[in-house]
């Protein structure tokens, strides 16, 4: 079973791929409107909506089933909805209420016809997306399986309303009082989205399962999420994550799986597809650009190396201010208790200085080059302009501004040293250079006033 | 009478805060994100008095209070009550929340509420008794809700919660009292009735700091301010320090190149 | 009980303990407002289960003990809630979003497993999609032991806790500055809830333990303005739940234990929110009426 057979396995994929972004756009706006958990209500309660619809028709049409759940779907939303907000119960357990009494109601009225029909419980719960090529509609001379023309369709669908309302939509999602107020009828809009998620959760189910089609519709999102700000983005994103995760989910589920741990049987595919999007969304909250924790990492790396630099700068321009020159031990000693950093650390701040070229070592001394100079009285003016700054302006004691200013040093470039200089040169004497609160004089910097 | 140039006089300065001082705070920097609400905070505050907290919305007030509780975490500094850590002397603290900070709905009647300001002596596994029901009804006598005891919180008015919220402090029985803007949105009626109570309080020697924001009657309420805009503007007496000068500098422009740098470090993640 | 067989007073008294108890821990769910926890955690069930049925083939063994199977349920279901705060915070998204993830994904994990387990040609007789559904009418004496160790050791907690409990869901910063650890007390709160959870699964199953945890303890919350009522009268209702249920599928073929269970709590939800004294939808029509407004 390891090599794939286009004609079943692609078909498989892009069931996966076309559900993927049939729930990219509902899933977007019930990721971002924070109210996921609607997806699993919808995708519940449509199983007593495919027994009534079987009850009351007899037949076990698709159109009669998919016009059931969908009426269950819809059902279910406004049920909990008004529950929540006529009886005053907590919108979560209105949800819940609602839905796993629909889904018992489900259960009871399946088994009551199960003499007469088919309709298996598990089969709604996870699906057989394995199963769907087999059922299919021969359309213009090439078989064409009946779930992708469903979910096609629904894709479709929803693509469109996006672009039909997509102003009012973005701003419903972001900022429902705004779009109540410029008159966008945020509860139509609101409708409309729960009425898309009901039905691609209706197309996507009888392949994908009911509670995979959560997966589906929350997990690209929300990973997506991680990636943009902006609606478009989201959904776009979602449907790329939705799409490898079918097509790697399958894979899992056919090669991986089996040469594992199953000994020579595939997976589930619906299954392996949601835990592979789970996977996913793990990777996406780790290299996550913005907020990804590799990059948080790196970023907090590279700071603590900086200010190691910088503090290892001003340290050899305050020794040079005082006539007192230090070998590199010594350097690194005094940068160790004073940045309160590893001795590691200023070890590769030091070494890195050399690099540069900002530090010589002469014979054993350590000095600052011409450049070194530059860039170190550049950092102390900032801290001892922003020692006077505490203290005049926050009436921050003598005693401390020392710490306050150790860390503002490192965030303050020229343009915010002459704002600082220009606010207090307009207070302090005129006729005297700037002095710190300690009476340092406050160094010029080449090309600042 | 020294300049406005030079707070320092208005300001404890720094080192030499008394160890008696129901609250003393020192080098107190809190942030939120990264982002720094409060910059640097040294204050003490004098036994027996009610203090009272002031300053625009977003000044840091309620989050004075919630990094004195150990509510929200502190960057650096300390905070000394009666000269020793807060989690030592929690049982000489009382806390008033803002009333929007629980749920109204919640199925609890007043005296429910007000018992619950004697667990914290209480410890664990320890049924509320008699006794304890006993202070929970006197504190509700003493803030005028003796009648409304054994009502569910929701059906109360904003001004009965409130009171609710003080007695449960008053059954806490605890010296120092923080209490986050107990006059927001309640009737003059209810003002009226807490600050008397309030007084009551300071007449036995406790020491009340309240959250305020309406300066019309911070003059009549409180024996002492503390003008707070991410940093202590001043603190002292209320006659001396609500100068016309420091609260144009606690209301009035925001320190652009503090906001300005406090923007850097949560974008820097600094700090 | 008496004229029903021993089979289905066994039934009874089991789901019956189990719905005091999903009662007392769905009170706490709802006070804290996280109702659908009890969701994510049923649906994390599954790939514990599955894993553990794996783990005990794999060690030699036939995979049914039903010790190594709830060991499982419950790890997967630890796992779930670790999932949900994990994935709040690195991925910042709402608590619901980071349920729905969670339920998706392991539910998704669990069932390729068990697809798998089933193909096999020993785990179709495993009977581990029981888990899904429930199935009451298979709990024995043993069953019954076990129901009502993890019913008397909730009630047990929450008795003895109650007052710590309260001040939890009712003021959460306010326990906070009295001391009381308000984390080990919210774990406290989802270790009570994993343990119905757990000891639901073979009644109801994974997807309407929800129910039963939710159903009584609203039906409860609208009948009482008290928390000293509200506990025991969710006990009560979940117990009774459980007894009717059980009572009602007896009375028929083809009714299934587990959603009879869920509909009879839902019938007890539906008549005290139209009847409930104060909160109940006439009590508010009449209450509306005679002020002349809609509220």
């Amino acid at each position: 079973m390891n090599a794939w057979t286009w004609a079943v396995d692609g078909w498989i994929i892009a069931i996966g791929a076309l559900s993927a972004i049939a729930c990219a756009v509902p899933g977007a706006f019930l990721v971002v409107r924070r109210t996921s958990m609607v997806a699993d209500a919808i995708s519940h309660a449509v199983l007593p909506g495919i027994a009534i619809a079987f009850l009351l028709s007899g037949t076990r049409d698709p159109l009669f089933m998919f016009l059931g759940a969908a009426a269950a779907g819809v059902f279910a939303t406004l049920a909990s909805a008004s529950l929540a907000r006529f009886a005053r119960i907590d919108s979560g357990a209105a949800l819940g209420i609602v839905f796993t009494t629909m889904f018992a109601l489900g259960l009871l009225l399946i088994v009551q016809v199960a003499d007469r029909v088919d309709l298996d419980p598990s089969c709604v719960l996870y699906g057989a997306v394995e199963l769907a090529p087999l059922d299919s509609i021969l359309i213009a001379g090439s078989e064409i399986p009946r779930a992708a023309l469903v979910l096609g369709a629904v894709t479709l669908l929803n693509i469109a309303l996006a672009f039909i309302f997509w102003k009012e939509l973005k701003l419903m999602a972001f900022d429902p009082a705004l779009a109540r107020t410029l008159g966008c009828r945020p509860k139509l809009m609101e409708s409309i989205v729960l009425g898309m998620a009901a039905a691609t959760c209706v197309a996507a189910f009888e392949s994908v399962g009911s509670i995979l089609v959560v997966a589906m519709m929350i997990i690209p999102a929300a990973a997506a999420r991680l990636f943009s700000d902006r609606l478009a983005g989201v959904i776009v994103g979602a449907m790329i994550v939705g799409i490898v995760g079918a097509v790697l989910g399958h894979w899992v589920a056919t090669s991986l799986a089996p040469g594992l741990v199953t000994g020579g049987r595939d997976a589930s595919s619906a299954g392996s597809i949601a835990a592979t999007l789970g996977a996913l969304l793990v990777v996406c909250i780790i290299i996550s650009p913005r907020r990804g924790i590799v990059v948080r990492l790196a970023h907090r790396w590279l700071l603590t190396l900086r200010i190691a630099r910088e503090d290892a700068l001003g340290l050899l321009w305050r020794l040079d201010e005082d006539g007192r020159a230090v070998d590199v031990a010594q350097l690194r000693g005094l940068l160790v208790r004073g940045s309160a950093i590893p001795n590691w650390l200023a070890r590769a701040a030091i070494a890195r200085l050399v690099r540069d070229g900002r530090v010589e070592c002469a014979g054993n001394v350590a000095r600052l080059t011409a450049h070194g100079r530059v860039e170190g009285a550049s950092l102390v003016r900032s801290h001892r302009l922003w020692e006077i700054y505490l203290m005049q302006r926050l009436a921050i004691a003598k005693d401390h501004v020392h710490s306050t200013a150790m860390v503002l040093e490192h965030i303050t470039d020229s343009a915010m040293r002459d704002k600082l200089a220009r606010e207090e040169g307009g207070v302090g004497d005129h006729s005297q250079p700037l002095a710190d609160p300690h009476g340092r004089a406050v160094p010029e910097a080449p090309g600042e006033k | 009478m020294t300049t406005a140039d030079q707070p320092a006089s208005a300001h404890p300065t720094g080192c030499e805060h008394s160890s008696t001082s129901p609250l003393s705070i020192h080098a107190l920097t809190v942030a939120y994100h990264r982002r720094p609400v409060l910059w640097d905070v040294d204050l003490d505050v004098p036994a027996q008095s009610i203090v009272g907290v002031i300053g625009p919305n977003g000044a840091g007030k309620s989050t004075l209070l919630k990094a004195c509780l150990g509510l929200i975490p502190i960057s650096s500094g300390k905070v000394r009550v009666y000269g020793k850590p807060y989690e030592e002397q929690r049982a000489l603290v009382g806390y008033v929340p803002q009333r929007e900070s629980v749920d109204w709905d919640f199925p609890v009647t007043a005296l429910e509420v007000v018992m619950m300001g004697t667990f914290g002596r209480l410890g664990w596994f320890h049924r509320a008794g008699k006794q304890e029901r006993a202070k929970a009804r006197e504190a509700l006598d003493s803030v005028g809700l003796a009648d409304e005891s054994h009502q569910q919180i929701g059906q109360l008015s904003g001004g009965q919660q409130q009171r609710v919220f003080l007695a449960r402090a008053l059954a806490q029985s605890a010296q120092l009292y923080l209490m986050d803007e107990p006059f927001a949105s309640v009737d003059a009626a209810t003002e009226q009735a807490i600050i008397a109570v309030l007084r009551r309080m300071r007449g036995e020697g406790r020491t009340v700091i309240v959250v305020h924001h309406d300066l019309e009657t911070a003059r009549e309420y409180f024996d002492w301010v503390i003008l707070l805009n991410t940093r202590v503007v001043a603190s002292g007496p209320t006659a001396t320090t609500m100068t016309h000068e420091r609260l144009r500098q606690t209301y009035g422009g925001r320190l652009t190149l503090l906001d300005e740098a406090a923007q850097r470090m949560q974008k820097a993640q600094l700090g | 009980m008496i004229g029903l067989d021993y089979n289905t007073q066994v039934v009874a008294a089991a789901t019956a303990l189990l719905g005091g108890a999903a009662g007392v821990a769905g009170c706490l769910l709802l006070l804290r407002r996280r109702a659908l926890m009890g969701d994510a955690l049923g649906h994390a069930t599954l790939p514990g289960i599955a894993a553990a049925y794996l783990v005990s083939v794999a060690m030699g063994g036939t995979g049914k003990e039903p010790w190594i199977l709830l060991a499982g349920a419950a790890v997967g279901a630890i796992a779930g809630v670790i999932a949900v705060l994990v994935i709040r915070r690195g991925a910042r998204v709402s608590d619901e979003t980071a349920m729905a993830i969670v339920l998706g994904a392991f539910f998704g994990l669990g069932t390729a497993l068990l697809t798998v387990i089933q193909a096999s040609p020993k785990g179709h007789q495993a009977g581990l999609s029981s888990f899904i559904l429930g199935h009451a009418a298979s709990m024995v004496a043993s069953d019954l032991r076990a129901a009502s160790i993890v019913a008397l050791a909730c009630v047990a907690l929450v008795v003895l806790l109650t007052k710590e409990l309260r001040l939890l869901c009712f003021d959460e910063s306010f326990a906070r500055t009295i001391g009381r650890p308000v984390r080990w007390l919210d774990a406290l709160v989802l270790l009570i809830v994993t343990a119905v959870v757990i000891a639901g699964l073979q009644a109801v199953g994974l997807i309407l333990i929800l129910a039963l945890l939710i159903l009584p303890a609203t039906a409860a919350r609208l009948c009482t303005d008290r928390f000293a009522t509200l506990l025991p009268l969710a006990a009560a209702l979940g117990a009774v739940s459980g007894v009717g249920g059980t009572l009602v599928s007896s009375s028929a073929p083809n009714l299934p234990t587990g959603p009879c269970i869920v509909l009879f709590a839902a019938a007890l939800f539906a008549v005290a929110l139209i009847f409930a004294p104060r909160r109940g939808l006439l009590a508010r029509a009449s209450a509306s009426r005679v002020r002349g407004s809609p509220s």
